[in-house]
């Protein structure tokens, strides 16, 4: 088998490993995946992501993007425990990627490979005090709710004080609305909540006996869980490409990205200031031999706007603009400079399917390209 | 002493008891047949107690309190995965488990409870607010 229909048939291999991994699953806290933006997954990968970019283009890659503490986790769960999970938050901010590349008869053209590390990851809510002190400040009254009722519970008397109890549990844990209570449950709340000491059960019971006591504990803690996505990630990395016929390196490129989301909580359309600038050493083909002489700066800032159903991304469009300087290894009828207006279309197709469009316009010229990306982002996790 | 002569029949009278405690024995001997249906039940005398919480891919914290016929007799605080020990628990105290924990998967805050409690644990947690009570039984 042929080296690109190898890596074809791999690909499609993850691809089916992670939709089987998808399960149908009710309303509840929303992962990292379902929050952070596509441009976000580029930037950034927590787990694993399989890319396909440039499919219209001449030189097609396929890249296969982790880090690797998530081929730990996959190799043994345990180190997803607290004590495990904080003593390897170093491991985390390092992503590495492979990447196959097929030239325009989709020939095998060469294997590229990068490392990336996040220097600013202020977005990881999960190793995070500020976000967890946050999460319980909105718990506070629910946590003071629970320990309040236990009082009525254990004014029953033998087995009635554990049905009590599984009642208070079921309005608790969201198996039960406001409305299913038993009268004497019912009165209760209602009397703890014109006590003064439970606002937000008072406004919940005035405004109607229908509520689900998680589903607004989830609501609150998706909405902390959100804005935290708006905070500032920058990495810094190094990738390569090799050639075709030998292990020497064709590209060696520099790279620094910045994100930070700049829009208040809460809108509908969520902007997303993006920065991102590479410095290229790539082979100069004018000069015999093999080298790494031409070297090239790429500056690309624009904002990212994110188009959402509640907490959830559907679709995001890239504006930016794109600066080329060419600084050494200039070839015949090559521009020094090049300017481009970019724009990008990030479709979600599926919970983690990403389809990115890109168009790529040159005001000077005239021209328009683009380029036909798939992402697809799976976790080491089950999420049943 | 007429006292003491008077009290020497007492022990016949006692031998009473020793009929009954023969019948309470078969009563005990059917309760054991049908106990092992249900959920095991603590002594009247206190125990000790663990209340273990667990955090899987993600930090979290937990507050666990003791209520003893409504009032708090203990409350304790954890930021990290760890247990809280009260040295005396009784039948149908309630420990109540609030927290937060932000790991990923169906297991990011794991319960445990040494003594039998309704509902039973282990106990688990997605990501997100927590809330439970327990009785001890």
């Amino acid at each position: 088998m042929k080296p690109n229909r190898i890596l074809l048939v791999l690909a499609f291999f993850f691809m089916a490993m992670g939709i089987k991994a998808q399960t149908e699953e009710k309303k509840g806290v929303f992962t990292e995946e379902d929050l952070s933006s596509g441009n976000y997954k580029d930037v950034f990968r927590s787990f694993f992501q399989l890319a396909f970019n440039q499919l219209t283009s001449e030189k097609k890659e396929f890249a296969f993007t982790t880090n690797p503490y998530a081929i730990m986790v996959k190799l043994d769960e345990n180190k997803l425990k607290t004590e495990e999970y904080l003593k390897y938050t170093w491991l985390r901010r390092f992503n590495i990627s492979f990447a196959g590349k097929l030239n325009e008869a989709n020939r095998f053209n060469g294997f590229s490979s990068g490392i990336k590390y996040s220097i600013i990851n202020q977005r990881d809510e999960t190793v995070s005090r500020l976000f967890l002190q946050q999460a319980l400040n909105a718990s506070a009254e629910r946590t003071s709710l629970n320990q309040a009722l236990s009082a009525y519970i254990q004014s029953f008397s033998g087995d009635g004080a554990s049905q009590a109890n599984t009642e208070v549990n079921s309005i608790m844990n969201g198996d039960a609305k406001f409305k299913d209570l038993s009268p004497a449950l019912q009165s209760k709340l209602k009397e703890l909540a014109g006590s003064g000491n439970f606002n937000n059960l008072k406004k919940l019971i005035d405004k109607s006996n229908d509520f689900n006591l998680k589903q607004v504990a989830i609501d609150d803690y998706n909405a902390i869980k959100t804005n935290f996505q708006k905070r500032w990630l920058v990495t810094l990395g190094v990738s390569d490409t090799t050639y075709t016929d030998k292990f020497r390196f064709s590209t060696v490129v520099l790279s620094a990205e910045i994100l930070k989301g700049i829009s208040n909580p809460g809108k509908k359309v969520d902007v997303e200031l993006s920065i991102n600038g590479g410095y290229n050493f790539v082979n100069d083909t004018l000069k015999a031999g093999r080298d790494l002489d031409r070297r090239a700066l790429q500056v690309e800032s624009g904002f990212n706007f994110i188009f959402n159903d509640g907490a959830v991304s559907w679709a995001e469009l890239k504006v930016s603009g794109e600066y080329n300087r060419v600084f050494k290894g200039l070839y015949t009828d090559e521009r020094k400079d090049l300017l481009t207006i970019n724009g990008t279309l990030r479709l979600r197709l599926f919970r983690d399917l990403w389809l990115p469009i890109e168009i790529k316009y040159d005001p000077k010229k005239g021209r328009v390209f683009g380029f036909l990306d798939v992402r697809f982002n799976f976790t080491a996790l089950s999420r049943k | 002493m007429a006292k003491a002569k008077k009290g020497k029949p007492a022990p016949r009278k006692k031998a009473a008891p020793t009929k009954k405690a023969n019948k309470s024995a078969i009563t005990m001997v059917n309760f054991n047949d049908t106990i092992s249906s249900i959920p095991a039940r603590l002594t009247a005398v206190s125990v000790a107690a663990n209340v273990g919480v667990t955090f899987f891919g993600g930090v979290g914290t937990a507050t666990v309190a003791l209520f003893r016929s409504g009032l708090l007799i203990n409350m304790q605080t954890l930021t990290a995965s760890g247990s809280v020990s009260f040295s005396d628990v009784a039948q149908f105290d309630r420990i109540t488990v609030d927290g937060v924990g932000t790991g990923a998967g169906p297991n990011a805050t794991v319960i445990n409870i040494s003594v039998p409690t309704s509902p039973a644990t282990p106990t688990n947690f997605p990501a997100g607010e927590f809330h439970i009570g327990y009785i001890v039984i």
